[in-house]
């Protein structure tokens, strides 16, 4: 199981919602940073991903080494989480 | 399951006899059945294998005996690892759009025990809409994400459940149909295959490179990443000009390029793009090359009028694709339903595919009208074609 899993979502993003209820069936613990509520977070997602798109989704392992994916993709989601 | 010699002693008129008989055939397992009234020597061979023990059913699976088991003990006698995870349903949907959604409403206010698989999002491309305003019953509209989620939630309130898997295949087995997931393998009486369509790429050099990085396929997850940009949509349709409208609440200015020489869409929404004043239409157009700097984000798209023959860049901080849809068969290759040339799924009049027990409906059935209000009229309709059809069965 992965150590950390962050998500980067919007309000109307439905990718979004569809990687929250995976996590939630997988019993994944997740961090969620909305950027409608925190607007301030966007600019950072761009920085730090390279990315202008949600949902994001940085998954850390226990090793430290850091795996990012953008969009809803369940197959490279279950492999990066072992689940 | 792996077959095993089975024997069983009974009876035509004994209930547990049938039962375990019906079990045997939905599992596909083969069993020598032996009819206790019709000879001494059958109920003298099952009494010599029982202790004298004179009930029916009594099984003799490889030599291990079973008296009257129930159905978990005979999964577990009949137990192979490789098959044991098979999750038996009535009715399992491929998809859990607005189509599976209307038939799981229908099918489990009956009782029809109803699984919906999905790979994505649960409400499908309908979901992704910003606003769906030809949804009878909405005199204002409604958002695409608020209707999903309220077909969803009715269709749990009955019982449905939603399960997220990817189909990687489908199998006919007589009454029972294997469905072969991303979570395991499921059996089910009847099949409805409703997978919808999914948004068409433009294979355009730079559009999988600049994929979140300028190039996006879903406005309202996407478009808040241009509040005062450049634009540019891709597509003449119902969707470039519904995404596009939405789009123009972020973006300076759109340049919204289109193949043909008009707009294919609804006389509303073509108003609405003709009245706004962040919308310039570029007709005749084609999309030939996203551009942008390696590895950082799009700067421009190469776009030809086709009438001139001249080529030029219109710089743009974003480009959204939205120039129509392709079913999502794939997963159907080998399983022998069948699909016509532009790859949709053929029906007869009642939904059903030339495979008995998998039907289809939505935006993935040929001749589908690509609506949502008709995806959910379809499912309807399916649901009432498969209780018939699991009545048949029995």
């Amino acid at each position: 199981m992965a150590k950390d899993v962050t998500i980067y979502t919007s309000n109307t993003c439905a990718y979004c919602h569809a990687a929250k209820e995976y996590f939630k069936q997988k019993d994944v613990t997740y961090t969620e940073i909305n950027l409608d509520e925190q607007p301030e977070a966007r600019q950072q997602l761009v920085e730090l991903s390279g990315q202008m798109a949600v949902p994001v989704i940085l998954i850390t392992q226990e090793d430290g080494s850091r795996e990012m994916t953008v969009g809803f993709d369940m197959p490279k989601l279950a492999s990066a989480l072992g689940v | 399951m792996a077959q095993k010699n089975l024997i069983i002693y009974g009876a035509h008129w004994c209930p547990d006899s049938q039962r375990v008989k019906h079990w045997l055939g939905e599992h596909d397992v083969n069993y020598v059945w032996k009819n206790v009234d019709d000879s001494q020597a059958i109920v003298d061979e099952m009494l010599s294998k029982t202790d004298n023990t004179n009930l029916i059913p009594t099984l003799d699976i490889d030599g291990t005996i079973l008296v009257n088991p129930s159905d978990d003990e005979l999964a577990a006698a009949l137990h192979e690892p490789e098959e044991a995870e098979i999750n038996y349903h009535d009715v399992i949907t491929i998809g859990a759009g607005p189509t599976a959604l209307a038939t799981a409403i229908y099918t489990t206010r009956e009782d029809i025990d109803t699984v919906l698989l999905e790979k994505g999002v649960v409400g499908g491309l309908a979901a992704t809409t910003d606003l769906i305003e030809n949804y009878p019953g909405f005199d204002e509209g409604v958002e695409g994400l608020h209707l999903a989620q309220n077909l969803q939630k009715q269709a749990e309130r009955f019982g449905a459940l939603i399960e997220l898997a990817e189909v990687s295949s489908i199998k006919d087995e007589g009454q029972y149909k294997k469905i072969i997931t991303s979570n395991g393998t499921y059996g089910a009486r009847a099949v409805l295959i409703a997978t919808g369509s999914d948004y068409k790429r433009l294979n355009v050099p730079g559009e999988t490179e600049f994929y979140g990085r300028g190039v996006h396929f879903c406005a309202t997850c996407d478009g808040a990443f241009y509040r005062d940009k450049r634009l540019v949509v891709v597509g003449g349709g119902n969707s470039a000009a519904q995404e596009g409208m939405f789009l123009t609440k972020f973006a300076s200015h759109i340049d919204m390029l289109v193949r043909g020489d008009h707009l294919k869409a609804s006389e509303v929404l073509i108003k609405k793009i003709e009245s706004s004043d962040k919308i310039t239409v570029h007709f005749n157009t084609t999309t030939d090359e996203i551009l942008g700097e390696e590895g950082k984000f799009v700067t421009g798209v190469r776009a030809t009028d086709k009438q001139s023959g001249e080529s030029r860049v219109i710089a743009t901080d974003g480009v959204f694709v939205f120039v129509g849809l392709n079913p999502n068969t794939a997963f159907l290759a080998d399983s022998g339903v069948k699909l016509d040339e532009h790859g949709f799924v053929e029906t007869d009049r009642t939904l059903q595919t030339n495979i008995s027990g998998i039907f289809c409906a939505g935006d993935v059935r040929a001749g589908a009208t690509q609506q949502i209000a008709s995806a959910v009229g379809e499912g309807a309709t399916a649901a009432l074609m498969i209780r018939e059809y699991l009545e048949e069965i029995g």
